[in-house]
C-alpha cells in the first residue's frame, strides 16, 4: 500500500470513527473495505469532510445565537428595570 | 412535565445517571448551588464554571485537522455559498413534479431555474474544493513547523522522521498540483455554462420546428393559420418551409458546425448534442493532444478502480479504533445543538461534561452522598424530559417549514425556562418597585389626608399595570427567540437536506451493496441524537402521551398519522389552513385528498382512484398517513408565490 493511500484509509477511519452517523452505516463501510476501489474511498472521505465542514458552520451557528440570546436575555432585564424606573417616576408625579 | 408511572431505565442508564448525580459534589464544592424552580429544585452552575467547561469543549473540538480546516474562514465562505445552492436545488426536485403536473409553464420556467443552479452549484463546488485544499497546505505547513506535531503525524502513519517531511511534502506538491487543474477547470466550467445555454436555444427552435410540421401535416390548422396571418395557402405553405429552414440554420450554427449531417441531425433528432456529450468530446480532443501523460494518468486512473489491498481493511478498523477511543469533537456540537433546543438545560449539559472530565475522590462522593437520592429524582426528570425534547427533534417531525406548529413546540421549549427566570425577575422588579413607591410615597397625602401608598387597592393596580407592561416586553424577546431558532432549523437542521447534500457520495457508494435505504431512514431522522436518545424519549413520550393534546396539523413528518376528522376532504383542508394556505381552493384541497387516498390506499370512486376501504365507508378516526402530503404544500406555496422562496 502507498503512502498516500495508507493516509486515505487513516483518514477514512477516523472520520468514520468521529462522525455522528449510526454504527449500522459506519460497520457496512469498514466490512466493504476490501471490494472498494480508490475511487470510492476518496468520495467516502468526501462526503465525511461535508459532514464536519457542515457540522463546524452548525457549531458556530449554535455558538453565536447562544451567545446572542445571552445577550438580548441580560438586555431584556434592564429594560424592564428602566421601564419600572419610568412608572414609579410617573405615579409619583400623578401624586404629587 | 408531569409522568403517571416512573419509566424503567437500563443498567446503563442507571449508571450514567449515578456518575451524574455523584459528580454534582464537584460543582457544589466549587460553588454551584441548589436553587428551587418549579419543576424541583434545579443545580445553578456558576459563571466560571460554565466557562471552564465551554473552553474545554472548545479545546476539544478545535484540536483535530479535518476540524482546522473545515474552519478556515474561506472554506466555510465558499461551503456557504455551494450549501445555499445545494438548498435552493433540493427545494425545486421536491416540488417540479407536482407542479409541472398542475402548472406546465411554471413547471417549465422551474426547470430551466433547476438548469442554471446545476452549473451554478459546479461552479461553487469547484471553488470549495480549492479552497480546501488550501487549508489543508496550511495545516500541512504548521505540521512540518512544529516538530512535535510532526512526530505525532508521523507517529500516526507509521512512518519516521525523514519519511514523514517526504510524505508531507509530497501532499504539498500534490494539492498544488490540483489547485492548478482546478484553475483551469475554470475555464472549462464557464465553457460548459455557454454550452448549456446553447442547448436550450437549440431545444426551443426544434420545439419549434416540430409545432410547425405538426400544423404543416394538418391541413385544418395550415387554414386557419393562414387565415390568421393573412396569407393564402401557397404563402403558408412557404413561410412555415422558411421558417423552419431558418432554425434548422440557426441550429447549425449554434452547433458550431455547417454540412449535411449536422441538418439530418437538426431535423430528425438523432444523435442530439447535449451538453454531457460536447464536453465528451472537447474532453477527447485535449486527451489527444496531450499524448504521453495521459498514458500515465490512464495507468492512475486504472489503479483507482481496482479494488483496494488487503491490507486495508486492517488499517481502516485500527485507525477507527484509535480514533473511536479519542473525545469525539462531534459530542460538542451535539452538545450545543441540545442547548439551543433546551435552554434550561444548557448549564447542565456543560456541567455534564465538565463534570466528566473531573476526578473524583471518595471522600467527595461520600459528602455527596445524602444528596444523592434527591438528585437522582431530579435528575431523572430533567432526563427525561430532555430526551423527550430529543425525541420530537430526531424524530423528523416538520422542522423545516417555518409554519408548522411543530415549529411553535420548539419555541415553547426554547423559551419556557429563560421565561421562568425572568418571571422571577420581573416578580422581584414589581416587588422592589412596590417598596420603592411605598417608601418614596410615604409623605404624599391626597385631598382626603389619606396616605395614598397604604392604599391597597391603589397599589395593586400599579403592580399590576406594571407587571403587564413588563410581560409585554418579555414577548418581544420571545418572538425574537423563535424566530432565530426557527431559522436555525431552517438553515442547518433540515434532515432531506443533509441527505442529499451532505452524505449524497457515502449514499452512492453505499448504494452499490443494497444499503440505500439504511442511510435515508438514519440521515433523516437520527443522525445528531443517535438512538439512545429517541427510545428515552420514546418511553417518556408514552407516558405522557395522554396528557398531550395534539390536533390533526401537527405533524407533517413522513412517518406521521393524522386521525381523520368527517372525510378526507375535511381533514385536507383543515391540514392545509392550520399550516398556512388560508382558504384554499377547490384544486389545492382535491390534489392533497387524492394524495391522501393514494398513499393510504382509500378507495375514492369520484376519482377514478382503487383502494380498499373506499371513501364512503370509513370509520370517524381513521388514521390517515400525510408522508407525501409535505411535497404538496410546498408546491402549493410555490404555486401561490415564488417569488417568496426564490
Amino acid at each position: 500500500m502507498t503512502p498516500e493511500l495508507k493516509y486515505k484509509v487513516r483518514r477514512c477511519g477516523e472520520l468514520l470513527a468521529q462522525s455522528p452517523l449510526d454504527d449500522e452505516i459506519k460497520n457496512t463501510v469498514i466490512e466493504n473495505i476490501g471490494k472498494m476501489t480508490e475511487n470510492q474511498l476518496d468520495q467516502i472521505i468526501h462526503s465525511l469532510e461535508r459532514e464536519t465542514i457542515e457540522l463546524t458552520a452548525l457549531a458556530k451557528l449554535l455558538k453565536n445565537f447562544d451567545k446572542k440570546q445571552d445577550e438580548s436575555w441580560k438586555s431584556l432585564e434592564e429594560k424592564q428595570k428602566e421601564l419600572a424606573g419610568r412608572v414609579i417616576e410617573e405615579t409619583l408625579q400623578k401624586a404629587g | 412535565m408531569k409522568f403517571e408511572s416512573q419509566p424503567q431505565l437500563s443498567e446503563e442508564e442507571l449508571k450514567n445517571l449515578g456518575e451524574r448525580t455523584k459528580g454534582d459534589a464537584d460543582f457544589v464544592k466549587g460553588g454551584a448551588e441548589y436553587v428551587n424552580s418549579e419543576s424541583g429544585p434545579r443545580l445553578s452552575v456558576t459563571d466560571e464554571q460554565i466557562e471552564q467547561a465551554r473552553m474545554e469543549m472548545e479545546a476539544d473540538f478545535a484540536s483535530r485537522p479535518e476540524v482546522a480546516v473545515a474552519n478556515s474562514p474561506e472554506v466555510q465562505e465558499k461551503f456557504n455559498d455551494v450549501s445555499e445552492v445545494e438548498r435552493k436545488a433540493t427545494e425545486l426536485d421536491a416540488v417540479v413534479p407536482f407542479v409541472e403536473e398542475n402548472n406546465p409553464e411554471l413547471g417549465k420556467k422551474l426547470e430551466g431555474m433547476r438548469d442554471e443552479l446545476d452549473s451554478e452549484a459546479k461552479k461553487s463546488e469547484h471553488e470549495l474544493e480549492m479552497a480546501k485544499l488550501k487549508a489543508e497546505i496550511g495545516e500541512l505547513n504548521g505540521v512540518v513547523q512544529k516538530s512535535e506535531t510532526m512526530s505525532r503525524f508521523g507517529h500516526e502513519h507509521g512512518f519516521n522522521k525523514d519519511e514523514t517531511y517526504a510524505f508531507v511534502e509530497n501532499r504539498i506538491l500534490e494539492n498544488e498540483k490540483r489547485i492548478k487543474e482546478l484553475e483551469q477547470n475554470k475555464n472549462l466550467l464557464q465553457q460548459e455554462a455557454k454550452r448549456m445555454e446553447r442547448y436550450n436555444e437549440i431545444t426551443r427552435l426544434k420545439q419549434e420546428i416540430d409545432e410547425l410540421n405538426k400544423i404543416v401535416q394538418k391541413s385544418e390548422a395550415m387554414q386557419r393559420f393562414g387565415q390568421e396571418h393573412g396569407f393564402n395557402k401557397d404563402e403558408t405553405y412557404r413561410f412555415i418551409e422558411e421558417r423552419i429552414l431558418e432554425n434548422e440554420r440557426k441550429i447549425r450554427e449554434l452547433e458550431g458546425g455547417s454540412g449535411e449531417s449536422k441538418e439530418k441531425t437538426a431535423t430528425t433528432g438523432e444523435s442530439e448534442e447535449t451538453p454531457e456529450n460536447t464536453g465528451k468530446e472537447e474532453q477527447t480532443e485535449e486527451k489527444e493532444e496531450s499524448g504521453k501523460e495521459d498514458d500515465e494518468e490512464g495507468k492512475i486512473e486504472k489503479e483507482r478502480i481496482v479494488p483496494l489491498p488487503q491490507e486495508a481493511e486492517k488499517t481502516l478498523v485500527e485507525s477507527f479504533k484509535e480514533a473511536r477511543g479519542e473525545k469525539s469533537w462531534w459530542g460538542w456540537v451535539k452538545e450545543r445543538a441540545k442547548g439551543v433546543a433546551t435552554f434550561g438545560f444548557w448549564e447542565f449539559h456543560q456541567a455534564e461534561r465538565f463534570r466528566r472530565n473531573k476526578k473524583k475522590t471518595s471522600k467527595e462522593i461520600a459528602e455527596a452522598g445524602e444528596k444523592i437520592r434527591k438528585t437522582e429524582n431530579l435528575s431523572l426528570e430533567d432526563a427525561l424530559e430532555e430526551a423527550e425534547t430529543m425525541r420530537m427533534m430526531a424524530e423528523g417531525a416538520d422542522v423545516t417549514n417555518p409554519e408548522s406548529a411543530d415549529y411553535e413546540n420548539y419555541s415553547r421549549i426554547i423559551s419556557g425556562h429563560k421565561i421562568e427566570e425572568n418571571n422571577k425577575r420581573i416578580d422581584a422588579i414589581v416587588a422592589e418597585s412596590s417598596n420603592t413607591l411605598q417608601e418614596r410615597m410615604a409623605k404624599y397625602r391626597d385631598e382626603f389626608g389619606k396616605v395614598v401608598s397604604a392604599d391597597e387597592r391603589i397599589m395593586a393596580g400599579f403592580e399590576g399595570s406594571l407587571r403587564n407592561s413588563l410581560l409585554e416586553l418579555q414577548n418581544g424577546q420571545k418572538e425574537s427567540d423563535a424566530k432565530e431558532f426557527n431559522k436555525i432549523i431552517k438553515d442547518r437542521l433540515d434532515p432531506n437536506y443533509w441527505r442529499r447534500y451532505v452524505y449524497g457520495a457515502l449514499e452512492a457508494v453505499l448504494g452499490i451493496w443494497g444499503s440505500k435505504v439504511m442511510i435515508t431512514k438514519i440521515a433523516a431522522s437520527k443522525w445528531w441524537l443517535g438512538k439512545k436518545a429517541v427510545d428515552i424519549g420514546m418511553e417518556a413520550s408514552q407516558s405522557t402521551a395522554e396528557e398531550t393534546v395534539s390536533t390533526a396539523a401537527e405533524t407533517v413528518a413522513e412517518s406521521d398519522q393524522i386521525p381523520m376528522h368527517d372525510h378526507i376532504w375535511g381533514t385536507a383542508k383543515e391540514w392545509l389552513n392550520q399550516h398556512g394556505i388560508s382558504n384554499p381552493t377547490n384544486k389545492e384541497v382535491m390534489d392533497l385528498s387524492k394524495q391522501i387516498a393514494t398513499e393510504n390506499n382509500i378507495g375514492v370512486k369520484e376519482w377514478g382512484i382503487p383502494g380498499n376501504p373506499l371513501d364512503t365507508n370509513m370509520q370517524q378516526g381513521h388514521m390517515l398517513k400525510f408522508g407525501g402530503a409535505s411535497k404538496i404544500l410546498m408546491a402549493i406555496r410555490i404555486a401561490r408565490g415564488i417569488a417568496s422562496i426564490m
